[in-house]
């Protein structure tokens, strides 16, 4: 208790230079710390101390604080750690902290290279190829009757009659290259022609 | 403010003399510290031909559960090694004591320095710093639960190597009983492009298909190693082991994005090895 307000004077007092009043989104929330990580984006909050934080947790604030002037670009690492993220029991003088891990990221680092877009593309043309079957099924099929009973539909269809001239073509497109792959695929599998180089 | 006048001043003064001082004195190196916050105040174009650059690197700490966040660190290339490890031991040696990370052998064998750098999987002992302006951004292995900064959890991967049973099954005794089981030259060198792999996990997590099923697919390494025990003509085996891997999920999640053999930093090809375990179904 004792070190918290004293911690509090340091902080408000002009002791520390200004630069290391830094952004940082903080929990507040003290041992239950089930972090949003999905982008929630905290505002400029900086919140040192509540009065349920342990002086362990006070000192290692301190010590973060008083670190150095190199933090002055850090950036938000936003991490997809929603629900298979783990638990980890941190015994810290008896008191027991529930810390959910976060997950170390994915997609929005990893570069992308020859292979894997050739691949995740294959992947695309499918579900695009299986949208469209889908899709327009559904519309040659139903059109009568739904148009007959909603107008309103009716002349959304008049009005994006375009639109299936252009949706030929890009599924034109997308089958050449779906099958394309396929058969590459095939061929890799049936005639051990192996994989291809990569590096 | 003071130290940097000293320090403006022995310049002067070593420049203005430079007969008569000794040179050892230009040699020693004197940090005047009037307090802690001035210790800190390091001004990075200090001597006359710095080559700054800046690391972005990921910072997640469990003692206080905050956003992960990127820092960065100044570093001059001058003053450093080569290698991405020179650098991040360099940030924590001068900079930054509290950047965790894995490292051992410093010379890519043992796997230990595993991390994304620049978007791509590597040893950090292993990958040259990038020269040029632009900034390195390094993050833990993908898609693994951070444990600290830039270390992860292993276990899930390990145990998948353990599944796959790498170790020499017989049902029958060594032909010349005693001594060891003769194996060919040539049957030796199907084992090839398998045995050097440190189990450092750059292509497990480089593979998509190992992000969105990591527990149920087997993902590049372990099947490597499955592939390797299969291949082995010794192990006889052969047919539980590629029974135990004929599953929808531990072997046939892989859709050949290969981005496991351009993670490689021994250069193996993990791809082509799951591959050549996809034609064994077929065929046997």
């Amino acid at each position: 208790m004792a070190s918290s307000l004293a911690l509090k004077r340091l902080v408000s007092s002009n002791i520390l230079p200004s630069s290391l009043r830094v952004v940082r989104p903080i929990v507040t929330a003290p041992s239950t710390s089930r972090v949003s990580n999905t982008n929630a984006a905290h505002g400029d909050v900086f919140v040192p101390l509540s009065p349920t934080r342990s002086p362990s947790q006070v000192v290692n604030f301190r010590d973060q604080f008083m670190k150095n002037p190199f933090l002055s670009a850090s950036r938000d690492m936003a991490t997809l750690a929603k629900a298979d993220v783990k638990e980890s029991n941190e015994g810290e003088t008896g008191e027991r902290k529930n810390i959910l891990r976060p997950l170390s990221p994915h997609l929005p680092v990893y570069k992308p290279h020859l292979h894997s877009t050739l691949s995740i593309t294959n992947r695309i043309s499918g579900a695009f190829l299986t949208s469209v079957l889908v899709f327009s099924y559904l519309l040659s099929l139903k059109m009568g009757s739904v148009c007959l009973t909603y107008s309103s539909f009716y002349q959304f269809f008049f009005y994006s009659a375009k639109l299936f001239l252009v949706t030929a073509s890009v599924s034109a497109l997308a089958l050449s290259y779906h099958t394309y792959y396929g058969i590459r695929h095939l061929l890799m599998d049936l005639l051990k022609m192996g994989v291809p180089k990569v590096k | 403010m003071a130290s940097s006048l000293l320090r403006r001043a022995m310049n002067v003064t070593a420049r203005l003399s430079l007969s008569t001082v000794a040179p050892a004195s230009r040699l020693v190196v004197v940090r005047p510290y009037s307090g802690e916050a001035d210790a800190q105040k390091v001004e990075p174009k200090a001597a006359a031909s710095t080559n700054m650059k800046t690391f972005q690197i990921y910072r997640w700490n469990p003692d206080n559960p905050t956003k992960p966040q990127l820092q960065d660190y100044k570093i001059d290339l001058k003053e450093c090694g080569p290698m991405v490890l020179d650098a991040l031991i360099k940030i924590k040696n001068e900079i930054d004591p509290s950047l965790t990370f894995r490292r051992s052998c410093r010379e890519g064998i043992c796997g230990s320095c595993a991390m994304n750098i620049n978007g791509c999987n590597g040893l950090a002992c292993l990958t040259k710093i990038e020269s040029g302006s632009s900034e390195t951004t390094i993050t833990p292995l993908p898609h693994m639960f951070v444990i600290k900064d830039l270390v992860v959890d292993m276990t899930n991967f390990y145990n998948q190597y353990k599944s796959i049973e790498p170790w020499l099954k017989r049902k029958n005794p060594p032909p010349t009983a005693g001594k060891e089981i003769p194996q060919s030259k040539k049957d030796r060198a199907k084992l090839d492009g398998m045995y050097e792999c440190i189990l450092c996990a750059c292509c497990s997590t480089s593979c998509p298909s190992y992000w969105w099923n990591p527990e149920s697919y087997l993902g590049p390494a372990a099947l490597l190693h499955a592939n390797r025990w299969i291949s082995d003509s010794r192990d006889e085996y052969t047919k539980e082991r590629l029974d135990a891997v004929n599953d929808e999920y531990k072997l046939y999640r892989c859709h050949t994005i290969l981005n496991c053999a351009r993670a490689c930093p021994k250069g193996l090809n993990p791809g082509q090895q799951i591959q050549h375990i996809k034609q064994l179904q077929l065929t046997g």
